[in-house]
Protein backbone atom coordinates (compact mmCIF):
# COMPACT_ATOMS: atom_id res chain seq x y z
CA UNK A 1 0.00 0.00 0.00
CA UNK A 2 1.95 3.13 -1.03
CA UNK A 3 0.54 5.06 2.41
CA UNK A 4 2.93 2.64 4.64
CA UNK A 5 5.55 4.01 2.58
CA UNK A 6 4.33 7.36 2.40
CA UNK A 7 4.11 7.99 5.76
CA UNK A 8 7.38 6.60 6.91
CA UNK A 9 8.58 9.74 4.81
CA UNK A 10 6.39 12.17 6.32
CA UNK A 11 6.80 11.03 9.79
CA UNK A 12 9.90 9.59 9.38
CA UNK A 13 11.58 12.28 11.75
CA UNK A 14 9.43 12.14 14.53
CA UNK A 15 9.56 8.33 14.56
CA UNK A 16 13.18 7.98 14.79
CA UNK A 17 13.27 10.60 17.58
CA UNK A 18 10.45 8.41 19.30
CA UNK A 19 12.27 5.33 19.10
CA UNK A 20 15.43 6.47 20.83
CA UNK A 21 13.07 6.07 23.99
CA UNK A 22 14.49 3.41 26.08
CA UNK A 23 13.71 2.24 29.25
CA UNK A 24 16.03 3.54 32.27
CA UNK A 25 19.13 1.95 33.15
CA UNK A 26 18.40 -1.60 35.67
CA UNK A 27 14.56 -1.58 34.70
CA UNK A 28 14.94 -5.13 33.87
CA UNK A 29 16.75 -5.51 36.99
CA UNK A 30 13.56 -4.29 39.27
CA UNK A 31 11.42 -6.76 37.29
CA UNK A 32 13.61 -9.22 37.65
CA UNK A 33 13.48 -8.80 41.14
CA UNK A 34 9.72 -7.81 41.15
CA UNK A 35 8.96 -11.71 39.29
CA UNK A 36 8.09 -14.37 41.40
CA UNK A 37 9.30 -17.40 39.74
CA UNK A 38 6.56 -19.93 38.39
CA UNK A 39 6.21 -22.87 40.56
CA UNK A 40 7.34 -26.10 38.65
CA UNK A 41 4.26 -28.34 37.91
CA UNK A 42 5.11 -31.78 39.21
CA UNK A 43 4.66 -34.16 35.89
CA UNK A 44 3.49 -36.92 38.36
CA UNK A 45 0.54 -37.39 40.59
CA UNK A 46 1.84 -38.11 44.17
CA UNK A 47 0.74 -41.76 45.27
CA UNK A 48 -1.30 -41.12 48.10
CA UNK A 49 -3.12 -38.34 46.01
CA UNK A 50 -3.58 -41.12 43.17
CA UNK A 51 -4.95 -43.93 45.61
CA UNK A 52 -7.53 -41.41 47.21
CA UNK A 53 -8.89 -40.41 43.80
CA UNK A 54 -9.15 -43.68 42.67
CA UNK A 55 -11.06 -44.79 46.33
CA UNK A 56 -13.55 -42.05 45.34
CA UNK A 57 -14.20 -42.87 42.06
CA UNK A 58 -14.99 -46.38 43.13
CA UNK A 59 -16.79 -45.25 45.83
CA UNK A 60 -19.26 -43.10 43.97
CA UNK A 61 -19.31 -46.11 40.79
CA UNK A 62 -20.74 -48.66 43.84
CA UNK A 63 -23.08 -46.66 45.31
CA UNK A 64 -26.90 -47.31 43.49
CA UNK A 65 -28.53 -44.87 41.84
CA UNK A 66 -31.28 -43.47 43.94
CA UNK A 67 -33.72 -40.97 42.70
CA UNK A 68 -37.20 -39.44 44.06
CA UNK A 69 -39.81 -41.99 43.89
CA UNK A 70 -42.45 -40.11 42.30
CA UNK A 71 -44.85 -42.80 42.69
CA UNK A 72 -44.53 -42.06 46.11
CA UNK A 73 -44.94 -38.78 46.91
CA UNK A 74 -47.51 -36.89 48.11
CA UNK A 75 -50.01 -35.12 45.71
CA UNK A 76 -51.02 -31.65 46.47
CA UNK A 77 -54.16 -29.88 44.64
CA UNK A 78 -54.94 -26.64 45.79
CA UNK A 79 -58.60 -25.95 43.52
CA UNK A 80 -60.93 -22.74 43.76
CA UNK A 81 -64.30 -22.86 43.48
CA UNK A 82 -66.95 -19.35 42.68
CA UNK A 83 -70.08 -19.76 43.46
CA UNK A 84 -72.40 -20.17 40.64
CA UNK A 85 -75.43 -18.55 41.90
CA UNK A 86 -75.80 -14.97 40.68
CA UNK A 87 -75.64 -13.16 43.81
CA UNK A 88 -79.17 -11.88 44.76
CA UNK A 89 -79.69 -8.43 46.69
CA UNK A 90 -79.46 -8.93 50.43
CA UNK A 91 -77.11 -12.21 50.23
CA UNK A 92 -74.01 -12.49 51.81
CA UNK A 93 -71.24 -11.71 49.66
CA UNK A 94 -70.08 -14.97 47.93
CA UNK A 95 -66.85 -15.92 49.17
CA UNK A 96 -64.46 -17.97 47.04
CA UNK A 97 -64.08 -21.35 48.71
CA UNK A 98 -60.12 -22.91 48.15
CA UNK A 99 -59.85 -26.21 48.97
CA UNK A 100 -56.02 -27.69 49.73
CA UNK A 101 -56.24 -31.89 49.44
CA UNK A 102 -53.00 -33.79 49.90
CA UNK A 103 -53.34 -37.34 48.60
CA UNK A 104 -50.70 -40.02 49.19
CA UNK A 105 -50.52 -43.16 46.97
CA UNK A 106 -50.13 -46.06 48.89
CA UNK A 107 -47.34 -48.45 47.56
CA UNK A 108 -48.23 -50.93 46.00
CA UNK A 109 -48.15 -54.51 48.17
CA UNK A 110 -45.50 -56.47 47.51
CA UNK A 111 -45.96 -60.41 47.10
CA UNK A 112 -44.46 -60.78 51.05
CA UNK A 113 -46.30 -58.40 52.44
CA UNK A 114 -49.56 -59.41 52.03
CA UNK A 115 -51.18 -60.44 55.00
CA UNK A 116 -51.53 -63.84 56.28
CA UNK A 117 -54.33 -66.17 55.49
CA UNK A 118 -56.52 -65.73 58.39
CA UNK A 119 -55.62 -69.49 60.02
CA UNK A 120 -59.75 -70.04 61.15
CA UNK A 121 -60.07 -69.85 57.51
CA UNK B 1 16.60 -10.67 16.79
CA UNK B 2 18.92 -12.95 15.04
CA UNK B 3 18.90 -16.25 13.78
CA UNK B 4 20.61 -17.46 16.35
CA UNK B 5 18.39 -16.06 19.31
CA UNK B 6 16.12 -18.62 20.80
CA UNK B 7 12.41 -17.02 20.12
CA UNK B 8 10.07 -15.34 22.88
CA UNK B 9 8.13 -18.91 23.25
CA UNK B 10 10.84 -20.75 24.07
CA UNK B 11 12.52 -17.81 26.67
CA UNK B 12 9.01 -18.21 28.45
CA UNK B 13 8.94 -21.99 28.37
CA UNK B 14 12.50 -21.93 30.03
CA UNK B 15 11.69 -19.08 32.32
CA UNK B 16 8.30 -20.87 33.15
CA UNK B 17 10.32 -24.66 33.61
CA UNK B 18 12.69 -22.08 36.25
CA UNK B 19 15.30 -20.67 34.29
CA UNK B 20 15.04 -17.17 35.70
CA UNK B 21 18.20 -16.35 32.69
CA UNK B 22 15.54 -16.82 30.29
CA UNK B 23 13.02 -14.28 31.80
CA UNK B 24 15.86 -11.71 31.73
CA UNK B 25 16.37 -11.89 27.98
CA UNK B 26 12.40 -11.34 27.28
CA UNK B 27 12.66 -8.98 29.40
CA UNK B 28 15.84 -6.83 27.96
CA UNK B 29 14.06 -7.99 24.51
CA UNK B 30 11.29 -6.19 24.92
CA UNK B 31 11.77 -3.00 27.70
CA UNK B 32 12.25 -0.73 25.94
CA UNK B 33 9.36 -0.73 23.30
CA UNK B 34 7.18 -1.62 26.32
CA UNK B 35 8.51 1.34 28.22
CA UNK B 36 7.53 3.92 25.04
CA UNK B 37 3.76 2.70 24.23
CA UNK B 38 3.46 2.81 28.48
CA UNK B 39 4.99 6.51 28.35
CA UNK B 40 2.80 7.34 25.26
CA UNK B 41 -0.47 5.86 26.23
CA UNK B 42 -0.22 7.11 30.23
CA UNK B 43 -0.74 10.86 30.82
CA UNK B 44 1.35 10.57 33.55
CA UNK B 45 4.87 10.13 32.30
CA UNK B 46 6.55 9.76 35.77
CA UNK B 47 4.15 6.12 35.63
CA UNK B 48 5.56 4.97 32.53
CA UNK B 49 8.16 2.76 34.50
CA UNK B 50 5.86 1.64 37.16
CA UNK B 51 3.18 0.55 34.24
CA UNK B 52 5.45 -1.00 32.46
CA UNK B 53 7.15 -2.68 35.11
CA UNK B 54 3.67 -3.91 36.33
CA UNK B 55 2.75 -5.35 33.04
CA UNK B 56 5.46 -7.45 33.01
CA UNK B 57 4.87 -8.66 36.52
CA UNK B 58 1.46 -9.17 35.85
CA UNK B 59 1.97 -10.87 32.35
CA UNK B 60 5.13 -13.30 33.71
CA UNK B 61 2.78 -13.93 37.14
CA UNK B 62 0.08 -15.73 34.64
CA UNK B 63 2.77 -17.77 32.81
CA UNK B 64 1.37 -20.81 34.14
CA UNK B 65 -2.05 -20.38 32.25
CA UNK B 66 -0.58 -19.10 29.14
CA UNK B 67 -1.15 -21.86 26.33
CA UNK B 68 1.00 -20.01 23.63
CA UNK B 69 -1.38 -19.84 21.69
CA UNK B 70 -0.68 -16.31 20.71
CA UNK B 71 3.09 -14.69 20.75
CA UNK B 72 4.13 -13.57 23.83
CA UNK B 73 4.76 -10.41 22.89
CA UNK B 74 0.62 -10.03 22.09
CA UNK B 75 -0.19 -10.96 25.04
CA UNK B 76 2.94 -8.99 27.50
CA UNK B 77 0.74 -5.98 25.21
CA UNK B 78 -2.48 -6.25 26.15
CA UNK B 79 -1.63 -6.57 29.56
CA UNK B 80 0.30 -3.68 29.41
CA UNK B 81 -2.82 -1.95 27.50
CA UNK B 82 -5.05 -3.11 30.27
CA UNK B 83 -2.59 -1.74 33.05
CA UNK B 84 -2.10 1.20 31.52
CA UNK B 85 -5.63 2.22 30.76
CA UNK B 86 -6.05 1.27 34.68
CA UNK B 87 -3.47 3.74 35.54
CA UNK B 88 -5.04 6.54 33.44
CA UNK B 89 -8.13 5.85 35.02
CA UNK B 90 -7.17 6.39 38.67
CA UNK B 91 -5.25 10.16 37.22
CA UNK B 92 -6.92 10.71 34.34
CA UNK B 93 -5.91 13.63 32.57
CA UNK B 94 -2.97 15.10 35.08
CA UNK B 95 -0.29 15.35 32.71
CA UNK B 96 3.12 16.12 33.84
CA UNK B 97 4.97 16.09 31.43
CA UNK B 98 5.73 19.55 30.82
CA UNK B 99 8.44 18.87 33.29
CA UNK B 100 10.74 17.14 31.57
CA UNK B 101 13.00 14.36 33.58
CA UNK B 102 16.16 15.62 35.39
CA UNK B 103 19.63 15.41 33.74
CA UNK B 104 20.76 12.58 35.56
CA UNK B 105 23.33 10.66 32.90
CA UNK B 106 25.32 11.45 29.69
CA UNK B 107 22.19 10.34 27.90
CA UNK B 108 19.73 12.73 29.71
CA UNK B 109 19.54 14.89 26.54
CA UNK B 110 18.51 12.34 24.42
CA UNK B 111 16.43 10.85 27.09
CA UNK B 112 14.37 14.24 27.12
CA UNK B 113 14.65 14.50 23.06
CA UNK B 114 12.53 10.94 23.27
CA UNK B 115 10.45 11.97 25.60
CA UNK B 116 9.52 15.03 24.13
CA UNK B 117 9.03 12.99 20.99
CA UNK B 118 6.63 10.85 22.66
CA UNK B 119 4.76 13.95 23.73
CA UNK B 120 4.28 15.24 20.26
CA UNK B 121 3.60 11.58 18.90
CA UNK B 122 1.02 11.35 21.78
CA UNK B 123 -0.43 15.25 20.75
CA UNK B 124 -0.26 14.15 17.54
CA UNK B 125 -2.57 11.39 17.30
CA UNK B 126 -4.92 12.60 20.19
CA UNK B 127 -7.79 13.72 17.88
CA UNK B 128 -7.65 10.05 16.00
CA UNK B 129 -10.12 7.47 17.19
CA UNK B 130 -9.13 4.95 19.34
CA UNK B 131 -8.00 1.85 17.22
CA UNK B 132 -6.42 4.20 14.28
CA UNK B 133 -4.62 5.94 16.77
CA UNK B 134 -3.31 2.50 17.83
CA UNK B 135 -2.62 1.67 14.54
CA UNK B 136 -0.67 4.62 13.82
CA UNK B 137 1.56 4.28 17.19
CA UNK B 138 2.19 0.61 16.38
CA UNK B 139 2.84 0.78 12.36
CA UNK B 140 4.17 3.79 12.10
CA UNK B 141 6.07 4.80 15.17
CA UNK B 142 7.19 1.22 16.86
CA UNK B 143 7.60 0.15 13.09
CA UNK B 144 6.22 -3.45 13.53
CA UNK B 145 4.77 -5.03 10.32
CA UNK B 146 1.45 -5.25 9.39
CA UNK B 147 0.59 -8.91 10.35
CA UNK B 148 2.59 -8.27 13.73
CA UNK B 149 0.35 -5.30 13.83
CA UNK B 150 -2.32 -7.43 13.08
CA UNK B 151 -1.61 -9.99 15.71
CA UNK B 152 -1.19 -7.82 18.83
CA UNK B 153 -4.50 -5.65 17.65
CA UNK B 154 -6.62 -8.85 17.34
CA UNK B 155 -8.09 -8.16 13.79
CA UNK B 156 -6.96 -8.87 10.34
CA UNK B 157 -4.10 -7.17 8.37
CA UNK B 158 -6.71 -5.58 5.90
CA UNK B 159 -8.08 -4.44 8.53
CA UNK B 160 -4.90 -2.40 9.90
CA UNK B 161 -4.33 -1.43 6.15
CA UNK B 162 -8.02 0.51 5.99
CA UNK B 163 -7.45 2.35 9.67
CA UNK B 164 -3.91 3.22 8.88
CA UNK B 165 -4.87 4.99 5.44
CA UNK B 166 -8.13 6.66 7.29
CA UNK B 167 -5.72 7.70 10.16
CA UNK B 168 -3.03 8.87 7.93
CA UNK B 169 -5.45 10.71 5.45
CA UNK B 170 -6.41 12.58 8.77
CA UNK B 171 -2.80 13.38 10.25
CA UNK B 172 -1.90 14.66 6.55
CA UNK B 173 -4.93 16.99 7.01
CA UNK B 174 -4.35 17.78 10.67
CA UNK B 175 -0.65 18.85 10.12
CA UNK B 176 -1.16 20.42 6.47
CA UNK B 177 1.25 17.56 4.23
CA UNK B 178 -0.09 17.22 1.25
Amino acid sequence: MSDVTKKDNDFAPLAERYQRGAAPAGFADRVLGAVEMPQRRSPVVPAALAAALLAAVALVVSLPVMGPDDTLSPKWRVSAQTPERPQAQGDAPARLRVALSVTTPTRPMAENDRPEPDSDG
Amino acid sequence: MSGNEPSDAILLKRFRDGDRSAFQDFVIRHQDRVFRLARLWLYDAGRADDAAQEAFVRAMGGIAAFRFRAAPFTWLYRTLRNVCHEFNRERRHEDIDAVPPPAQDDDAAQRIDAANAARSVRELVADLPERQREVVVLRVFESMSVAETARVMGCREGTVKALLHKAMARLRTMVGVS
